[in-house]
């Protein structure tokens, strides 16, 4: 247990009298991929904003690659080799595909603003240097012939992609995934469960994803964890986790299927909809406005 | 003639710098600054001190060329040092509150200056000629020298802004004023490029202060008011903001307008001035609520690529 690459101890979140999350522990090896499910507003988002320390745990300790990351801006946490995308996309919509991958570059940047200014080869070099890893990730996304289009004008799978591309720019080595199978149907979930196995094994990364499709969920992840009013009901594996019966009652339902009735039939979404398919009231809207 | 042209083309090209430069802040970067006249009243006010003080008197041109880069530094420091010291505090704060302290701010500036005798107080200021006295036989030179000096810092604001945004430190300001807590997530250090941002634009402000207090040799505390700060906001929002060419062409058409073509109509619509200034906004914002340009440059518009046939290359690394 002693190599796990985040390391999540006894964490709890309180806003006001509301306990989002409760004594949240868990230990996520390297390599591991990890699924985080629950019903709508049992704290998943939540959980995800702590790791990233959007939020400090009102108790508990969070280590990220050894590292403890209490009081650290969410940057500094970046740099610790921790990246996610969000729920609701956001990308940077102004800006082209390939500079919103470029940006997230910055952190791993070694020149300095005298640089830049008097563009000194040493700007011209590593300029260069990164425009060739960001057309590269882009191309392992399928987005590279898109690179100088606006971020906003791409197709909503795409920017799914696209956020992806861009947490991936800032070279971690823990991937956090916020619904990102929300609103894709049938073929381009199964896409994104192939890029993100091939992303994995490359980058050799451990990731953990937040998702409803419980049938992506289920193929996917190696371990689940279920979170219900912010605790931990469930942890195992897939199988474990669909014969569960606290499980089935707080969540999946009676019926012990692949499919939960619950869900919307993939069909349903409107691909090019920028909102998410299913928002969890009780999570996104305190991720801007944090008490 | 000439020399009416000449003398308002150095103002206008001191308002370009400061709208360029508060570009940065507002445009770029997405933090709202209202107080961008408190840092170009520094800058003036910093290197006339500077002069006042300093300037040794009956000195020859060599000492003058060099007092003038001086009080230029002195100018550009003490802004970008009140950059600091009012950016601190002042850039956890959002949108509307942000502008408000800034707001405050720049009228702390004029109210302390008008109220300090050592910089002349309500009075004023008048600082020593440097490099040429300004007389009825060398009015013409000394307005070319200035002309001169004005272009030449439009063009380095203009070159070190747009080098520094087409540099990873530049992406990491545009994000900001995208998304910042996509950006902070992503790695971008908000406190070092907001206030990098509000920094290196003070710093700007400041070289149109000395500028102008070189150029004018005479300032009021009242030049630096809000409305001046409105004015230099508004070149910013009119030629688009994120635009660069957008502000240098927003700031020439309106001074040319506000200067130039109303001053040539009869006395009794001239008071109408500010009313039809304003009413010309509101319908701008209405019919093209982006500005001039959007966040593009005129080299990226259709017009541009129509006329000139190129442009479409987009410059990269």
């Amino acid at each position: 247990m002693s190599d796990a690459i985040l390391r999540i101890e006894h964490v709890t979140k309180r806003f006001g009298g509301l306990t989002a999350v409760s004594d949240f522990h868990t230990d996520i090896q390297a390599g591991e991929l990890v699924g985080l499910i629950g019903p709508n507003g049992a704290g998943k988002t939540t959980l995800f904003n702590l790791i990233t320390g959007v939020y400090e745990p009102t108790e508990g300790r969070i280590t990220v690659n050894g590292k403890p990351i209490a009081g650290m801006t969410p940057d500094r946490i970046t740099g610790l080799g921790m990246a996610r995308t969000f729920q609701n996309i956001r990308l940077f919509d102004e800006m082209t595909v390939l500079e919103n991958v470029k940006t997230a570059y910055n952190l791993r940047a070694g020149y300095g603003i005298v640089d830049a200014i008097f563009r000194t080869r040493r700007f011209k070099d590593e300029e260069k240097e990164l425009h060739g890893k960001a057309m590269h990730l882009l191309q392992l996304f399928g987005l590279a012939d898109d690179a100088s289009e606006r971020a906003s004008s791409l197709a909503y799978g795409e920017q799914r992609r696209l956020e992806i591309a861009r947490a991936m720019a800032t070279a971690p080595n823990i991937l956090l995934l916020d619904e990102p199978a929300a609103g894709m149907n049938a073929q381009e979930t199964e896409e994104l469960m192939e890029m993100l196995l091939d992303i994995k094994a490359r980058f050799s990364l451990t990731l953990l994803l937040i998702e409803h499709d419980m049938k992506f969920v289920m193929r996917l992840c190696e371990r689940i964890v279920v979170l219900d009013y912010g605790k931990i009901i469930a942890i195992g594996t897939p199988d474990q986790i669909k014969h569960d019966p606290k499980v089935i009652a707080a969540y999946l339902g009676d019926e012990v299927a692949d499919e939960p009735p619950a869900l919307p039939s993939p069909e349903h979404v409107p691909a090019p909809d920028p909102a998410p398919a299913e928002p969890e009231p009780a999570d996104p809207p305190a991720a801007e406005d944090a008490p | 003639m000439l020399q009416y042209i000449l003398d308002h083309t150095v103002h206008m090209g001191i308002l370009m710098v400061l709208a360029l430069s508060l570009n940065l802040i507002n445009g770029y970067t997405g933090m709202f600054s209202l107080g961008h006249h408190g840092f170009f009243a520094v800058g003036a006010y910093a290197a006339g001190a500077f002069l006042l003080y300093g300037f040794p008197p009956h000195a020859g041109l060599g000492v003058g060329i060099l007092f003038f880069a001086l009080s230029v530094l002195v100018g550009v420091l003490a802004a970008a040092a009140f950059g600091v010291v009012v950016g601190v505090p002042c850039l956890r704060l959002r949108g509307d509150y942000l502008a408000i302290a800034t707001l405050g701010f720049g009228e702390i500036v004029r109210i302390v200056v008008q109220n300090t005798e050592a910089v002349g107080g309500a009075r004023g200021m008048e600082v020593p000629y440097l490099m040429i006295t300004r007389g009825v036989d060398t009015q013409l030179q000394y307005v070319l020298l200035y002309f001169g000096l004005a272009a030449a810092s439009v063009v380095v604001t203009y070159v070190v802004i747009r080098n520094l945004l087409r540099s990873t430190h530049g992406r990491a300001m545009i994000s900001i004023r995208e998304d910042e807590t996509a950006a902070e997530l992503l790695g971008v250090n908000l406190v070092k490029y907001k206030l990098l941002a509000f920094v290196i634009g003070s710093g700007f402000a400041g070289l149109g202060g000395a500028l102008y207090v070189n150029y004018m040799t005479q300032i009021e505390p009242k030049e630096f008011n809000l409305i001046k700060g409105i004015y230099i906001l508004l070149y910013v929002v009119l030629g688009g903001m994120g635009s660069m060419s957008g502000t240098v062409i927003a700031t020439a058409l309106l001074y040319i307008l506000d200067k130039m073509v109303l001053n040539l109509l009869p006395p009794e619509i001239q008071s109408w001035r500010e009313v039809a200034f304003a009413l010309m906004l509101v319908i701008l914002m209405i019919v093209r609520p982006q500005g001039l340009l959007g966040n593009k440059e005129i080299y990226e518009t259709a017009l541009w690529r129509k006329l000139f046939g190129r442009g479409a290359k987009k410059e990269e690394a």
